[in-house]
């Protein structure tokens, strides 16, 4: 049997491109299904399990899935913006404890989640170290983050333009961080949290700046009545939020009115989600709310029917190779119909010379069965990752 | 070492046929078989070797009947005590050198292969020159150093019986003689029977014995 | 060898059982600790309100140091992690807490007492906004929030502890209503009696030593102007100076203050006819008594000064 093998073995050795190909075609045509049946199942799980996790999302009209995503992935894409007032209405309603979520901005590659310190309760976030945000400007990391920016409580992480071309709107305010999170492997990872007004902050819709009042801003005095002052462009707004700055900070308008992206509805009890849903049914409004499991199974859904289809091409596909392998080594044979020849004449005996030719095959397909379920071991433990940063990029 | 009776062979389609009444070679005896194209020596060698079954008639090869056996008897029979060198070399293109002259070792278990056997094919490859090519492919060597491969590969199992069927016939004069000394030595050194199909009548004056096709065939 | 694992065996056991037991008494001692709900109140008549209404069933704080008036409190680091930890937070609003919009804190703990009457509140007299460019929004124009000077709104803001306490300890809805009701006519009785003593006062000019008393002013219709005196200094002469350039549009003869005033400051405002009385906004604990007490102490400073006819 060993000789037989070797003999095998240095063939596929010799002919390296031949071997690489047919283990490569083979490898892919186990590969594909099991591979993809992973991901699926995979990631359905760790979808389903964020989604079941939040009761009620409540945010504008529009996309459901678009809503989740961003809500409880961070996907870049963020829905249409809903009022602070929702959130507000929620909470007065007393049926539920509203979550506030601005998930808008980024830094770098990594999302900015403007939210309130619910939040990390309702997530069940543990502190790897520091403390939860306390003033603006504060932010806290997921683990994730602390890893890929190499930063810890007391460094600072920096928002990102949202374009490159805006750059009278969004600009990018320094945090603090305030504290790193203990590893949750959820989405919480490679998040940075901020208060909700510092979110609002980076948008621009809260600043800092010197007194206008003061004799020394008057460079950036447009005009003055005698109960308001109008600034103009020259005035120097703050990028950080520091203790010297920290009282100048403040808002224009109505808080009310500011957006969101989204409101986290947690009810009290069964019965107040139900009345919290039948609101938002019954009456004309510009919101609404979704059970986000039930976004994450009918998204399931149309993948599993995708990836039905898929594995039948593959089936048709892997059919195909399989008949080409088949044909390949068929003609191979009739190529080495000499070498055969020469071992028979030489004295080998039959049994030998077919066992060797076997052994290719049998080599070659171990070798793919091999190379597939390694692929398949990596894709268990990447590839949800993969998959859920190509989706919601 | 061989007898062969009333032998009576045809590939059964077409008008060739072999028919060899008698002959013997003895043991030690260099033999030349020589004969037009098509007129069988080839046959007769294959049919010596128990490679091809003869309709009539019997071979005996090293005092055993090979016509008599069924397949894989002759083929244990051949590698063990027969030692067979082509025109065209056929060695195996993927196997370096060391692995071809060792192939008879790999494709049959009537022969085991272990350390003396590698010991013994390095040290012939060495006394024929090619001791510092055992790791070289067939694709880098001259056409002389390849026969001198295939003929090691013949002669690694010590067969008793050299069964050569135009060795030199792809070479140029100096390896012909280098070839030919390699089989004659060691037919010498090892009183074994070489029996040598050729068109070279220049060679012929080194065999004991010349036999002339033209006689054997129909 | 048998025996030795036997031993080891009941030595496993023991330490089960003990380690369970320990777990049960650490868990029970968790418990203990845990103790009553916490609730901060960003002012004194806060606290007191939520004391009163939940007595020993919450355990009230107000995290204001007794020389800081709450009004100006920002809470440093250690407070602000204090706030994120309470179960409610009581919040006077209608502006008060300054500090509010720049802290995070859990907002479904946060109660805003005020919001009742969100909008009945007083805009700040003079006070300057800015915006951006034409158009754009202004800022927030301030709030006077000294809400619970108005005894009605007194009553809100406790209505809103109630409110919030109740939804920490649902299963003391009858002992909290009653405290409550008793809150409510103590309060009732307490307007009542500045009813009265407004009414003797009438429309006559007042002075306010400082811009606290607008809500005070409206409930109880008085005509009153505000100074910027700090009642244990003696004003500066630029003070003085805009006291008599008041004076000539708004002839006071009494200045309200908000706390024990500077003698010299006394005997100056005297010589120029004006007498003073102390009415305190009760804005953080006193000294001695209670949030009833104080108001009760300065109403009758104010019948002291405004004594009934006949």
């Amino acid at each position: 049997m060993g000789d037989v093998l070797y003999l095998a073995w240095r063939y596929l050795l010799y002919h390296r491109l031949k071997t690489v190909i047919l283990v490569t075609s083979i490898t892919l045509i186990i590969y594909l299904p099991v591979g993809l049946n992973v991901v699926v199942e995979q990631s359905g799980e760790h979808l389903t399990a964020r989604a079941e996790a939040t009761p009620l999302l409540v945010g504008a009209k529009g996309s459901p899935l678009e809503l989740a995503l961003n809500s409880l992935y961070f996907s870049q894409d963020y829905p249409e913006l809903v009022d602070y007032a929702e959130a507000t209405a929620i909470e007065d309603s007393s049926l539920a404890t509203a979550i506030p979520l601005y998930v808008r901005f980024r830094s770098r590659s990594q999302p900015i989640v403007g939210t309130s310190l619910d939040y990390f309760d309702f997530q069940r976030l543990d502190f790897a170290s520091g403390r939860p945000m306390a003033v603006l400007g504060e932010c806290v990391i997921g683990a994730a983050v602390a890893e890929e920016f190499g930063v810890g409580v007391g460094d600072t992480v920096t928002s990102s333009p949202e374009t490159v071309f805006d750059l009278a709107g969004v600009y990018p305010l320094r945090m603090k961080i305030a504290g790193v999170l203990a590893k949750a492997f959820t989405p919480d990872d490679d998040a940075i949290f901020v208060d909700i007004k510092t979110a609002w902050i980076i948008q621009g819709l809260g600043h800092g700046h010197q007194d206008l009042a003061q004799p020394d801003a008057a460079a950036s005095v447009l005009n003055r009545s005698q109960d308001n002052i109008v600034a103009n462009a020259a005035l120097v707004q703050y990028n950080e939020i520091t203790a010297d700055n920290a009282d100048s900070f403040h808002f224009h308008g109505d808080l009310a009115g500011y957006p969101l992206t989204a409101v986290i509805a947690v009810p009290n009890d069964e019965k107040s989600g139900v009345i919290l849903r039948g609101r938002y049914t019954n009456e004309e409004r510009d919101s609404q709310i979704v059970r986000p499991v039930t976004v994450i199974d009918e998204l399931l859904d149309t993948i599993l029917t995708i990836q039905q289809f898929i594995v039948a091409a593959v089936i048709i596909v892997g059919l195909a190779t399989v008949a080409t392998a088949a044909l390949v080594f068929m003609l191979s044979l009739r190529l080495r119909r000499r070498e055969i020849d020469t071992m028979h004449r030489i004295g080998g005996s039959r049994a030998r010379v077919a066992s060797m030719l076997l052994a290719e095959v049998a080599i070659v397909i171990v070798l793919s069965v091999a190379l597939a379920t390694a692929i398949t071991l990596l894709t268990w433990r990447f590839g949800p990752g993969v998959i859920e940063s190509f989706v919601l990029s | 070492m061989i007898n062969i009776q009333g032998l009576q062979f045809s590939y059964g389609e077409g008008d060739f046929s072999l028919q060899v009444p008698e002959l013997s070679v003895v043991s030690g005896e260099t033999v030349a078989i020589v004969g037009p194209s098509g007129s069988g020596k080839t046959t007769l060698l294959n049919l010596i070797a128990g490679n091809a079954i003869p309709q009539s008639g019997h071979i005996t090869t090293n005092g055993c009947e090979v016509t008599g056996l069924h397949d894989a008897a002759r083929r244990n029979f051949r590698i063990a005590n027969m030692g067979m060198v082509f025109q065209e070399f056929e060695l195996l293109e993927y196997l370096a050198v060391l692995d071809n002259i060792l192939l008879p070792y790999r494709i049959n278990r009537t022969l085991a292969l272990d350390t003396d056997v590698r010991r013994r094919a390095e040290e012939i490859a060495q006394q024929v020159g090619i001791g510092d090519k055992l790791h070289r492919y067939p694709n880098h060597l001259s056409q002389g150093e390849r026969q001198r491969v295939a003929v090691v590969r013949a002669l690694v199992v010590r067969p008793p019986l050299l069964l050569a069927d135009e060795p030199t016939g792809n070479l140029d004069p100096d390896n012909k003689d280098r070839v030919l000394d390699i089989l004659f030595g060691y037919a010498e050194n090892n009183a074994a029977t070489l029996v040598t199909v050729t068109h070279d009548h220049d060679i012929l004056p080194r065999f004991q014995r010349v036999i002339d096709f033209k006689n054997f065939y129909g | 060898m048998k025996s030795s694992f036997y031993h080891l065996a009941w030595m496993a056991l023991l330490a089960l059982l003990i380690g369970c037991s320990s777990d049960e008494g650490a868990i029970q001692q968790q418990e203990e600790h845990r103790g009553p709900p916490v609730v901060y109140a960003v002012n004194y008549p806060l606290a007191y309100f939520a004391g009163r209404i939940a007595g020993d069933s919450v355990e009230v704080v107000l995290p204001v140091p007794v020389d800081i008036d709450p009004a100006t409190w920002v809470p440093d680091a250690k407070a602000i992690a204090e706030l994120q930890r309470a179960d409610l937070v009581l919040l006077n609003g209608a502006g008060y807490e300054g500090w509010l919009q720049r802290v995070t804190l859990s907002r479904s703990r946060l109660v805003d007492t005020s919001a009742a009457f969100a909008d009945r509140l007083i805009p700040v007299e003079n006070d300057v906004t800015h915006s951006h460019g034409p158009t754009g929004d202004h800022s927030h124009a301030g709030t006077a929030f000294t809400t619970w000077l108005d005894c009605e709104f007194a009553i809100e803001h406790a209505r809103a502890v109630f409110g919030a306490l109740l939804r920490l300890h649902p299963e003391n809805e009858s002992e909290y209503r009653a405290r409550l009701a008793g809150l409510e006519k103590d309060l009732q009785v307490l307007d009542l009696e500045l009813e009265a003593v407004a009414a003797r006062i009438g429309g006559q000019p007042l002075l306010f030593s400082h811009p606290v008393y607008q809500y005070f002013e409206r409930r109880y219709s008085l005509n009153g102007r505000s100074l910027h005196w700090e009642p244990g200094e003696m004003p500066e002469e630029a003070q003085w100076r805009e006291l008599s350039g008041m004076l000539s549009t708004h002839p006071a003869a009494w200045m309200i203050w908000e706390g024990t005033p500077h003698p010299e400051a006394v005997s100056r405002l005297e010589g120029l006819g004006i007498r003073s009385v102390v009415f305190q906004p009760a804005g953080n604990r006193p000294e001695s008594g209670d949030y009833l007490s104080v108001m009760q102490d300065s109403l009758r400073a104010l019948q002291q000064a405004f004594p009934a006819s006949g």
